[in-house]
This record gives structure tokens, sequence and C-alpha cells, in this order.
């Protein structure tokens, strides 16, 4: 009756990952900043040329971020006005047709799922150059890790509240869940918290390959890079057919443990070996004791 | 870098202390192994607010009472004294033993640019109405560009769901917004017409184009909305486990329950929908875990999970349940008990596995109280059975182009949507009674019929002109007659007879099994077409015998023995 899923191109290659978040991957701006751009094109100070890319309906304002697998632009919907994200995959990222496949399986989930803390999917198509690109609501805000460092600043901290706000966060992901997308890379710098205290959900299960789900990797220094510090003992273990809702509960509680603690259950900084191991065996310091060691300096 | 040099700062910081229960929520969503944890991030949601609100909880069970504890408790409260605007709402949820606060602060998290009518002094005995009011259009709309595919697919969903959602409409001028509670009951009057109702925490969020609303939900137990005098457009999202009463007016109506997020599964209150006019009600469960069944009978209808939703006055309902994957294997089951006149029914399954039934398989019951019209959207693997169990009673039915049929009242159109074709249809003949059922299975993958094996039923499949190459597999556990018409002249014409199973060559392409488990009281005719040929393989002289009415030019080819030994040829034209 209906064919769902029309052809496609496909570009083979790997995608392990998508890039940071549109909102926390720049440095942090105020909201105040982003709201009172009126002219919008006065955002981008780069030439239009520069831009370097062209979508039908949206005036691509500037570059916000630059992944591996993506980039995101802050562009105008042309026929609203509206303010939105555009994310473009970069060439490759699906190995295969299933990935694809799988791709747009979620992407027609998302624009379904319309939960008012995950940030909602406006469009989807193609550029004339044949990459997949994604629309998302544009959201102002900061990184959750950052909201809540902020409050702790101004003196506004109350775990009660913090955990209010995590209640909520949990309560989207479960509504996703639901409908049996797995977000698969949960972390504060994912989730985005407007000026009005309202959390926004990011990257949610798309623009992920069917393999590896968390990007792996440490810098020279031994810090830690991407989303390993949030990554369940199975994503860890790369056992990527047992990540079910329960990893991303996984991921939940080491976000929760920040947001109380300020600390990770258990040491994240090292070399990947280490940081994996740890994962996969350490058990988490109770929170308590974290706190009781942390009064007592 | 700068994160990592954050939060290595941040552990230089103090909080406030973490209380066992806390403490143990966060340490049961951390087990290593999966099965320890939460095992969905709602039960954890639950966990959190069952603490937040006094209650026991999975991972520490009964409400610690520690220092830290009302110390926590302490804090909220003493911010909800100073703080007008925000989440005044959390206060109350934070103290369940308290009174649900007498005056709802305004809070407008989404609009805060809206002039608000603040709340009058809170009396100690009736709690005032608060009126949050908006002048002019403030919001910009809501709009979806979609893509071709997608435009492709809502042109589907247009079919299905009687009134899509209007997102270009110009915001109404004025829309006042009445929130009033008094004890339990929470009413909320929008003569705009226009109203979503939110679950977000611990509050509920009531939502117009232009104003919002936060209510705590803490001793709430009824929600009466009433909607304008127009045409109402109401969206209830999440209310939890309250009861709902919803009086729409007298235009046409569409009230969605599980609206955008699909979490009816997890609204266990009741509902009541009152349609002053037309009035179109949407049940939308996305859940694809849980294994929920509703039945619709006629005006109300059963849900397994939680409360009844009852609708007088409403002319449609479209339950669409499950939104999952297509392999995710579910066990929902959706039945149509009975159906009233006037009244357009639509049930759809979202994904995953489970079943569909129109009438019930108990004995005696029939489709006779089918009234209204059925729409049938099938979407994964789902099995749809018609039962009609009525004995002693002759009818005729008919399964064709996706409609179900019975003495000429159409009862239920089947539609598949699924990109992988899947699903089942099964009807239930009535026992102890003559009927006849015309097959013409066009789009349906899979076929089966139960009728025992001495009723006297007719079968024809695939009449007034088809071919019997089609793709499609047939189960027919009942006796009688069946009649296989293959009059339509298709190359290859070749048929494949094994006793009691039948295909059309080549197999790969367009196929038709026909197997029966009574092959010993059902008659197979098989009305052939000129020129085709009918290849009999694995022979046995005591097997089903098969009758051929057929064409002078109609061959038989066998493989051992008597060519004709087990075929009756009958030689005369078709019918």
């Amino acid at each position: 009756m209906s064919d769902e899923n029309p052809p496609r191109n496909t570009e083979p290659a790997k995608l392990t990952r998508v890039f940071d978040s549109n909102v926390t991957s720049t440095p942090p701006k105020p909201a105040a900043d982003l709201n009172s751009t009126a002219n919008p094109d006065s955002a981008g100070k780069k030439p239009r040329a520069h831009i370097g890319i062209e979508i039908a309906g949206y005036r691509v304002l500037r570059e916000i971020s630059r992944g591996g697998q993506a980039i995101v632009f802050e562009a105008v919907q042309e026929s609203t006005g509206q303010r939105v994200a555009i994310k473009v995959l970069k060439e490759g990222v699906f190995s295969s047709p299933d990935e694809l496949n799988r791709f747009d399986r979620e992407v027609q989930l998302l624009v379904a799922l319309q939960h008012p803390d995950i940030v909602r999917v406006i469009d989807r198509g193609q550029t004339p150059a044949g990459l997949r690109f994604l629309v998302m609501e544009f959201i102002h805000g900061r990184a959750l890790d950052q909201h809540v460092d902020a409050r702790r600043e101004r003196g506004d901290f109350d775990p009660v509240d913090l955990l209010k706000l995590f209640l909520r966060i949990a309560e989207a992901v479960n509504a996703a869940h639901l409908r049996g997308i797995v977000h698969r890379d949960l972390k504060p710098a994912n989730i985005c918290v407007d000026p009005e205290g309202n959390p926004h959900i990011l990257d949610f299960g798309v623009a992920r390959g069917g393999g590896t789900s968390v990007e792996l990797g440490v810098t020279v220094s031994g810090d830690f890079i991407g989303s390993l510090p949030w990554a369940s003992p199975e994503q860890a273990d790369g056992l990527s057919d047992k990540v079910d809702p329960r990893s991303d509960v996984y991921s939940l509680g080491v976000i929760l443990y920040q947001m109380l603690t300020g600390t990770f259950p258990y040491q994240v900084v090292g070399t990947m070996r280490d940081v994996l191991n740890n994962i996969l065996t350490a058990q988490p310091q109770p929170p308590s004791e974290v706190l009781a060691k942390k009064a007592a300096k | 870098m700068s994160r990592i040099a954050k939060a290595r700062r941040v552990t230089t910081h103090v909080r406030p202390g973490v209380t066992r229960t806390v403490e143990a929520i966060v340490l049961k969503a951390l087990n290593k192994r999966r099965e320890d944890r939460y095992q969905s991030a709602g039960e954890m949601a639950r966990d959190i607010a069952n603490y937040l609100s006094g209650k026991s909880t999975l991972a520490a069970g009964k409400p610690d009472r520690s220092g830290a504890a009302f110390r926590w408790i302490a804090v909220a409260a003493g911010l909800a004294a100073v703080v007008t605007i925000g989440w005044v709402a959390f206060n109350g949820a934070s103290r369940p033993e308290a009174n649900p606060p007498l005056a709802i602060a305004p809070a407008t998290p989404i609009a805060p640019a809206l002039p608000i009518t603040p709340a009058p002094p809170a009396a100690p005995v009736a709690p005032p109405a608060v009126i949050v009011e908006a002048v002019g259009p403030t919001t910009t709309p809501a709009v979806e560009n979609l893509s071709s595919a997608e435009n492709s697919r809502q042109e589907i969903e247009k079919l299905f769901r009687p009134e899509p959602p209007a997102t270009n409409d110009v915001p109404k001028p004025t829309t006042k917004l009445t929130v009033e509670r008094a004890g339990s009951t929470l009413s909320v009057t929008c003569p705009g017409g226009s109203l979503t109702v939110t679950k977000l925490g611990d509050s509920l969020r009531i939502r117009t184009p232009d104003a919002s609303q936060l209510v705590p939900m803490t001793g709430l137990t009824d929600l009466l909305l009433t909607a304008g005098a127009g045409d109402d457009s109401i969206d209830i999202d999440d209310t939890g486990a309250i009861n709902v009463t919803i009086e729409a007016g007298k235009g046409e109506n569409r009230v969605r329950l599980g609206a955008s997020t699909g979490l009816l599964s997890e609204m266990t209150g009741k509902f009541t929908i009152e349609g002053g006019g037309e009035c179109a009600v949407e049940l939308n469960d996305a859940d694809s875990s849980s294994a929920d069944a509703y039945t619709i009978n006629g005006e109300s209808i059963t849900r397994a999970g939680g409360g009844d939703v009852t609708l007088s006055g409403c002319t449609g309902v479209s339950l669409r349940a499950g939104r999952a994957p297509e392999d995710v294997k579910l066990n929902r089951k959706l039945s149509v008990f009975s159906t009233k006149a006037g009244m357009t029914y639509h049930v759809s399954t979202g994904g995953g596995s489970g079943s569909i039934s129109v009438g019930s398989d108990q004995e005696g019951a029939t489709l006779d109280q089918m009234q209204g019209r059925i729409q049938i959207r099938v979407e994964s693997d789902f099995v749809v059975n018609f039962f009609d169990r009525m004995p002693r009673r002759s009818v005729s039915m008919k399964l064709a182009d996706g409609t179900f049929k019975r003495d000429g009242i159409e009862l239920a159109a089947v539609n598949y949507v699924a990109p992988r074709k899947s699903g089942l249809i099964q009807i239930t003949l009535p026992s102890k009674a003559p009927a006849t059922l015309d097959i013409e299975p066009s789009s349906f993958p899979s076929v089966a019929v139960y009728g025992g094996p001495d009723e006297g039923h007719v079968i024809n499949i695939a009449p007034r002109g088809r071919s019997l190459a089609m793709p499609c597999v047939m189960n027919l556990a009942t006796g009688g007659t069946i009649n296989l018409f293959d009059d339509q002249s298709i190359e290859p014409d070749v048929l494949v007879w094994k006793p009691a199973f039948l295909y059309s060559e080549p197999a790969d392409v367009k196929r038709v099994n026909i197997f029966s488990i009574y092959p010993n009281t059902a008659r197979f005719v098989l009305h052939a077409s000129p020129g085709s040929v009918l290849k009999a393989l694995d022979y046995k002289p005591d097997a089903l015998p098969l009758e051929v009415i057929a064409p002078e030019d109609f061959t038989i080819e066998r493989t051992a023995g008597d060519p004709e030994a087990g075929i009756r040829r009958v030689r005369e034209s078709k019918p």
C-alpha cells in the first residue's frame, strides 16, 4: 500500500559517534546574547560563501560545531522564520544500507516523538551533494553540568531541585524508550537546560551507526574525551547487541551521581585501558562517602 | 579540555548531604549487571518521584526519615516561600503530608513575557481561581516541514486520523485559561478550546496557545476540563493516575489521550469524554514494552492497564497502539467487541506484535453487534481475527481488497502499511451452521479460516475471474467444499498439487499455498483455465481426491502412477 522506505543513496563507511552537541561544543554564550540577535545574519561573521552549504528552504547562518561525523549549522527556516539547528552528516557515515535504513526509521520515530523535553526533529532530507541532514529545534541554553555549576556558584543549589530536574530528564528518556528508541550517548553535554530551567535532550538515537555507539579514545595527556565516562559496562565491553534501555539507565546513574557529588563514581581519567577496566569492574564509591571526605577536607 | 577542567573544579565543592534513599537510587542505576539496574528510565523516574513524595522506593524500601531528608524539605519549603515564578509547584510535592497549596502561583516557563493576572490573595477555605490571560498572538506556531517520504506517510496518517492537528492556525486573539482547585479536583475552563495537558515532573502543565500554567499534582485525583463552544482541540499527554473528565464544545472536537508522548499506558486514571458536537477521540499508546489490552465495547473502552475510557456523543475513536520496531515481541490484544451505529472505529497497530480481534471468540458471539464502521490498519506483524461463533445461522462473508464484509455489511477495512508485508488474517466461521466465504486476498499475506470438519461451509478462493497465482498463504482448517478458481490465464499457468497442498509456479514470485487440516472432510474443486497444467506430486492413492472442472486443453502431469488416479476430471466449461 505504501512504501515507507523509498530508495535512497547510500554512502558506505563507518559511523562511530556523532559530534558534540550543538550547544556545548562551542564556547558557552550567555543566552541573552543569542536571543538578542535581532538580525539573524549578524550572527555569522563569515560570508555566506564560506559556509559552503545550501539547503533548500533554509537560510544557513553559521557553523555551530564540527565533529567527526557531522557539522551543525544554525539556520532560519524561511517559511516560518524560526531558528533551527541543521545537522549535516558527513559523507559516508553509514557503512551499509541496513544502517541507513535504521537511521531513516529512527528519524521517523523521532519526528513522531514530540516530547516537550526532547529536542524536536522538524525535518530531514538530502543536500544537493547527497548528504543527509536533520533539522532540529534550536535551543538556547547550556549543558546540564554548566547549568548545575552556575547554580551552585550563585548559591542556588538545592538537591531537591536537582532531583526534580533529573526526574524530568529521566521521564523524557523514558518517553523515548517507550517508542523503542535508546539514546546510547547520554551525558551532560547532550542535555541542554534553557534559561527557564527546562531540560532538552539532544542527539536522540540518530546519527549513530549500528556498531560502536560510544566514541572511545583518550588524548595524549590521558584526559578523557567523548562519552566514555558515561558509558555502561556493556558499551565499554563493546557488546553493542546488549545495549538497551538499561544502558541509558546506567548513563543516567552516572549523570545523577555527578549532579549530586560533582565527581564520577570511579576514576575516569587515565589510560583508556584503566578507564574501561573501571567501568567494567570498579564498584562506585557511595556518594555519602565522597561527600564526607570532601567535608573533612 | 575546558570541560574536563570544569569537572575537576566542581569536585572541590562540597554539596549538601545525600540521603540513604538517594544513594540507593544512584547505586541501583549503576549496577554492573543490567538485570540489577532499573529496567527502564521510567522505573528510575518513578523511584525518584516516590522519594520526593515520601513514598517507599524500589531501591531503598520505606522512605528514610534521616535528618538530611528533612533538611532538604526545609530548604525546599523555604525557597517556595520566596520564589513566585518558576517551579513553585515542586514545593507541595516534597511534602506529601501537607495540604496542597491553596493559591497556585502563576508560573509560565513557556512564555515568560506574557502578562499574567496574578492570583488574588489566598483565602483560607475556598481556593481562588487563577486566570492566565494573554492578548494577541504571541507564540510562533510550530510548523513541521517534512520531506516527501514523510509527506506520503502523513497522507496515510490523514486517512487514519480523523482530524489531524492544525499547526498553522492563526492563534485565537484572546484565550482565557481558568484553573481552579477545590480539594482533590482541578477544574480547567478554556473557552478558546485549545488545550494541552502534560505531566512535567510532579506537576501538570496546562497550556493554551498563548498561556501556560503549572499545577502540582500532589493530592490531585480528578481533572475536569471544560472546553469552548466551538471546535475544540484537547491534547492530554500524560496525567498519571488522575481521573479526567472532558466536556467538549458543540463543534468538531478532537480529543487525544497520550497525544504526543504516547504515554497512554502510564495514564491509569479513568477518562470520561463527552462530546457536545462531533467528537473524535484518539487513544495513542506508543508503549513498546508493555503488553496492554484494549477492548472496545460501543462507547466504552476497557483498558487492562488502567482506567476505562467512556465516550458519549462521540463520532469516532482512533486507537493506535504501539510504535515499537517491527521485531519487538508484544502480546498486545486489541479487541472490538461491539460497535455503535454512527461511529467510526480506527484501530491500528503501531508496531510490535499482538492481535486485533473483531467480535468475540466466545461460543455464541456473533458479528451482529457490529453497527459502526471499523477501519483496521496493520503496520506490523499482527494477527487480525474475525469471529462469528453463532450456531445455527447461515451467513455470507467476503474478504476482498482490504475489506471484510458479512451479509452485505462492511465490517472492516484492513490496510497494510508495514514495509515488510507481514501479518495474518484469521476468520472463524459460525459453528454448526453453513457459511459462505469468498476470499479474494489481493493484499493479505496470510489468511487462515477456521470452521470445523462437518459444517458444510463453502469457501470460494479467488472467485470472479481471479487467478490463484496470488502472493498469499492460506490455511484452511475447515471441512465443506473448497472451490479454487483459476480462470484467468496468466503465464506460466502451472499449478502444483500435492495432497491437500496446492500452489502455483513459479513459487517464489506468485504463490498461493492452500492447505487444509481436514482433508478427509473437505472437498477440493479446482476450476481450471484453458491451457493450464496441473502437476500432481507425491501421489498416494488414498490421499485427498481433487475434482477438476476443466476445459479440453487442460493437462495433468503425474510424477508416478496413473495420471488420472485420485483426480476426477469433470469435462465442462467453467461456470
